[in-house]
């Protein structure tokens, strides 16, 4: 598992390697949880497309995150999932909570209508 | 009984007035005969009386529903027949006069009814028009307040604004609107001080009651089902005043309609709230006669010392009251007009006391619904120790059968833990009114509101940080300045000279991180900055990081207790949304039908059977539940194969026991439930898998019965794998259970569980939620899909696919639930399966499409073998087991009642 992070105005950019299952989750929502608070950014967005696993853990990271920004007031986008964890995202209902945008252009410009 | 022959009537009659049956007894023959022909000739009087109430009643339902339909006709949208009484309010009340020539009634009442039904505007101007024709006023009066009307319904009806805006705007818009015309008709005809001075009291007096008017209305039109709050009182009692004013000039001979609705409304109050509230109304009535006209108000004095008599002789029923009432009202009045009494007053007030006797008793318990009666102590201390003697009907006996049934059906089903209420507080109590619910209900959603205020408080009230604002700093700097460099030579330089300089290092030393290790490499810019200004660098950065060390310290515990008062704002605000919840469906009342249950004891004498306590209810939704006892039982599954096709006979339904099965001969004996059981049937097939490595699964599944003839299926996937995932999902479905078992429709039970599984941790986790509810009546089912995959049903060989889905439940603070409807036949075969088993199949477009195909090739239309077939073919998909993988089969059968006459017996 490896994350890179770029922030830039108010959104927190996360990009996610590797699988996002029990043993990846907890590292992941603390190191998430951190940047957003160092960056004081109310947006996220998760660029998935290197993620090859995800499992009910991984999703429960997405959406702790959602509800996390949420009750700050933020927003929060998926960024170009993989076709098997984007079945999985969907399956879950998360498509219908956040954007799952193909391009980061249109994510920035949804994360950024928030202003 | 004393008298059998006499009917209904005449039983109720003697119920009422238990003391007759203690004379009866002890009286000769012809005294007996006597006061039989007069008990029968009361009774009939009484009868005569109720079926011309009844015609009346139901003459007036006959014209408001044809006048209803006729105005709708007419081009008025969403008129109700009940509209019929804001236009006959609205008549009433144009002719309210104050002081002999003021009309504040009519336009206020006007506005604060446009505001909640605007599309009633020409009707109501209509009907306040013809309440002032009614006054023959002179023409300019008349004009200039139809003037009035017109423009304020004009204004209101024209502008689209919710009730809720209307508050402070709308006794400002009556106020200026009866200024403006008034003034203007005033100008017109020739100015004076006088008359200015009257229409700015008018204005003023219509703006305030404007405002009393609005809450009354809002009561009738938004909120008539639930209890009143006190404003809502006062302002209805306000608005009933208002009204006799405007009726108080009408007569028929010598019977005046003012004096003798005063009455009645005095002993209602008194009825209603005791020997307070009598006197209240009674000034507030007696006041009435001098606002209207300048007069002495004596009447003040009369109506509140009646009132007060009224509610003194409470103990003595209606009778009693109206005795006190009248014997209050024309001993005050002899002595006031010096022993002359006349026509006039005496039949009104006779009236007034004989309409309060023949009201009938469903008044008194609609009224009790709405306003709580004051009923325990409310007899007077004065009279406790007669009141074994002459009050005979206790309160629920007032509140009359229907009600009384109603409350013991919810105590007794309570017990039952159906709606989760012990019957001990209810039946056993004093409190057994219907308004128990309403006001159960009402300190239910206030208990609601309060924690989302408490709620809403912890949210908002954060912790002032010590890195906000420049206090602490200021004090960091102070600090320094008097320890560190007290004794320094270039303190002036530093401090006084070059502040803004030596205010910037230390900022940039604080915001880099504090200079912790950093004293030797980094960063070096810094530390050069540091060495160039000060005399003793290193004693200055020691200061320096104990300074930030304490400061960060103190910012980590900030952020706990912000933690700590979110995370319980959090959960005191789910537990509001539950409470929320409960008091939607806490009006759920049922009904005991006790024609149903003497025809079933009836039957089952004919059997030899003998049923204790039986109870047959009827729930909100029609269908019936019936529970007994039985201690007597000398075969095992008597229940099932005699009891059940034998109630199942007498009431021409299928019925089940439930749960089912049989203790056998218990000397403790059994309580049975029967409830009813539809057409169909399900039969159920399940077959799970843990994870390669677990010792249990964390997909859990839930079959049982909900009220009504339906059937609940639901399959739940822990978050994670292993008992932890195991406990997410059985106690997911554990709660699911146990709120369906309550009586909660789906959607809110589905929402209080996702509440509830919020509460119990700070964590994220979550389960999955699949669930089925199918009707056994008619075979309509709805799947709801909570994080979970798509499900399957298989009609005739062909399969078919259902995947709405929704996210989890106990992540997020609102869940968006959406149901998929799907009508069943006999024969078909539901699949639910968790992820484990799609994700069995490695690509991603095959999963379901493999699902289905492999559903389709299995012949075997037995539930698990199905099952355990399904699941066979995921666990070859792939060597490993990587997942928890659960699968759910119910096929839909039809029903196949109990009994010996349909050889479905049950044998030891």
């Amino acid at each position: 598992m490896n994350l890179e992070f770029n922030a830039t105005q108010d959104i927190l950019l996360t990009k996610v390697k590797g699988e996002m299952d029990l043993a990846t989750a907890e590292p992941i929502r603390q190191a998430i949880d951190k940047r957003l608070q160092l960056e004081r950014s109310r947006c996220l967005l998760l660029d998935l497309s290197g993620v090859s696993f995800i499992d009910s853990s991984g999703l429960g990271v997405i959406l702790g995150r959602y509800q996390y920004l949420q009750r700050l007031g933020g927003r929060m986008a998926l960024l170009k999932p993989a076709a098997g964890v984007k079945r999985v995202l969907e399956m879950a209902g998360i498509d219908r909570l956040m954007p799952v945008c193909e391009s980061e252009g249109e994510a920035i410009k949804y994360l950024t209508r928030l202003k | 009984m004393p008298n059998g022959g006499d009917g209904r009537i005449f039983e109720e009659d003697t119920n009422v007035y238990t003391y007759y049956r203690v004379d009866t007894s002890a009286t000769s023959a012809p005294k007996q005969r006597t006061r039989k022909w007069r008990e029968g000739l009361f009774s009939r009087l009484i009868r005569l009386f109720l079926v011309i109430f009844r015609w009346g009643k139901n003459g007036l339902c006959f014209i408001g529903n044809q006048t209803g339909q006729a105005v709708s006709k007419l081009g008025v949208k969403g008129f109700r027949a009940s509209d019929l009484f804001h236009l006959l309010t609205g008549v009433i009340l144009a002719r309210g006069l104050v002081l002999g020539e003021l009309l504040p009634f009519g336009g206020a009442y006007l506005a604060a009814l446009l505001v909640f039904r605007p599309g009633l505007a020409g009707l109501m101007v209509l009907s306040t028009t013809l309440g002032l024709w009614s006054l023959s006023l002179p023409s300019n009066v008349f004009w200039n307040q139809v003037a009035v009307l017109i423009l304020l319904a004009s204004v209101i009806s024209s502008t689209k604004r919710k009730p809720e805006q209307w508050w402070i705007l709308l006794p400002l818009l009556v106020l200026a609107g009866h200024l403006l015309v008034k003034n203007a008709f005033l100008v017109w005809n020739g100015w004076n001080l006088y008359q200015e001075i009257s229409i700015i009291f008018e204005a003023v007096m219509a703006g305030v009651l404007c405002l009393i008017f609005m809450v009354a209305v809002q009561w009738m039109e938004t909120r008539h089902e639930t209890v009143m709050h006190s404003e809502e009182i006062m302002a209805t009692i306000i608005l009933g005043a208002c009204l006799i004013l405007g009726i108080s000039d009408l007569h028929w001979q010598h019977w005046t309609l003012g004096p003798i609705a005063a009455s009645l409304v005095v002993l209602v109050a008194a009825y209603w709230g005791g020997a307070g509230a009598g006197s209240a109304a009674g000034a507030l009535i007696g006041l009435l006669p001098s606002v209207t006209y300048l007069v002495m108000p004596y009447a003040v004095g009369v109506y509140a010392v009646s009132g007060l008599l009224a509610g003194l002789f409470r103990a003595w029923g209606r009778l009693g009251m109206s005795i006190g009432f009248l014997l209050g009202n024309l001993l005050l009045t002899l002595y006031l007009s010096e022993g002359s009494i006349n026509r006039e007053i005496l039949y009104p007030l006779g009236s007034g006391a004989i309409l309060f006797l023949l009201l009938p008793g469903r008044f008194f318990s609609r009224l009790g619904t709405h306003v709580p009666i004051y009923t325990q102590g409310s007899r007077g201390r004065l009279f406790t120790g007669f009141v074994p003697l002459f009050t005979s009907r206790s309160d629920p006996e007032r509140l009359g059968e229907d009600e009384v049934e109603a409350a013991e059906a919810v105590a007794e089903t309570g017990d039952r833990g159906r709606l989760g209420v012990t019957s001990k507080g209810l039946a056993g109590g004093e409190g057994t009114d219907p308004i128990w619910w309403k006001l159960v209900n009402e300190r239910l959603r206030n208990l609601s509101r309060m924690l989302n205020e408490i709620s809403a408080t912890l949210e908002k009230g954060k912790t002032p940080s010590v890195t906000e604002g420049l206090d602490p700093l200021s004090g960091f700097f102070e600090d320094l300045k008097g320890e560190l460099c007290r004794e320094c030579s270039a303190q002036r330089v530093c401090w006084e000279e070059d502040f803004y300089v030596t205010y910037r290092l230390f900022l940039d030393l604080l915001s880099t991180g504090g200079a912790a290790d950093k004293t030797s490499s980094e960063p070096e810019e810094l530390m050069l900055r540091i060495k160039n200004r000060c005399l003793y660098p290193r004693d200055l950065v020691q200061q320096i990081n104990q300074v930030y060390e304490k400061m960060k310290l103190q910012q980590y515990w900030q952020e706990r207790i912000e933690e700590g008062r979110g995370l319980v704002a959090h959960q005191v605000k789910g537990l509001a949304g539950v409470l929320n919840d409960l008091v939607a469906e806490a009006h759920i009342q049922v009904q005991r039908i006790k024609t149903l249950e003497k025809r079933i004891i009836r039957e089952m004498k004919k059997l030899g059977v003998n049923l204790e306590h039986l109870r047959v209810y009827r729930l909100p939704g029609g269908e019936l539940e019936i529970y007994y006892q039985r201690r007597d039982c000398s075969v095992k599954y008597d229940c099932h194969n005699r009891i059940v096709p034998a109630v199942t006979a007498v009431l021409g339904q299928q019925f089940k026991i439930n749960p089912a099965g049989c203790a056998g001969q218990d000397k403790a004996g059994c309580e049975i439930c029967l409830t009813g059981a539809g057409r169909l049937a399900v039969e159920i097939g399940i077959a799970i898998r843990a994870e390669d490595g677990c010792a249990c699964s964390g997909d859990n599944h839930l079959v049982m019965d909900l009220p009504g003839a339906r059937q609940l299926l639901a399959l739940s996937d822990g978050m994670g794998i292993g008992p932890i995932a195991a406990e997410n999902s059985r106690f997911a479905l554990n709660l699911m259970e146990k709120i369906l078992r309550a009586g909660l429709p789906t959607e809110q039970a589905v929402r209080a569980l996702n509440s509830l599984l919020l509460l119990r941790s700070s964590e994220e986790t979550f389960a999955t939620l699949d669930l089925v509810i199918i009707n056994l009546q008619n075979g309509e089912s709805e799947f709801f899909k909570m994080g979970a995959p798509t499900a399957f049903v298989k009609r005739k060989g062909k399969v078919t696919q259902i995947s709405s889905t929704s996210p989890p439940v106990g992540i997020l603070d609102e869940v968006e639930i959406v149901g998929q409807k799907e009508k069943l036949e006999i024969g078909d075969l539901i699949v639910l399966v968790t992820d484990g088993v799609l994700d069995s199949r490695f690509h991603v477009a095959e999963r379901e499409a493999w699902l289905g195909q492999t559903l389709q090739q299995i012949e075997s239309v037995d539930p698990q073998p199905v099952a355990d077939q399904l699941l066979d073919r995921a666990l070859a998909n792939s060597s490993r087991v990587k997942d928890d993988m659960a699968v759910l089969v119910a096929r839909i059968m039809e029903f196949k009642s109990a009994g010996w006459n349909t050889g479905n017996l049950i044998e030891e």
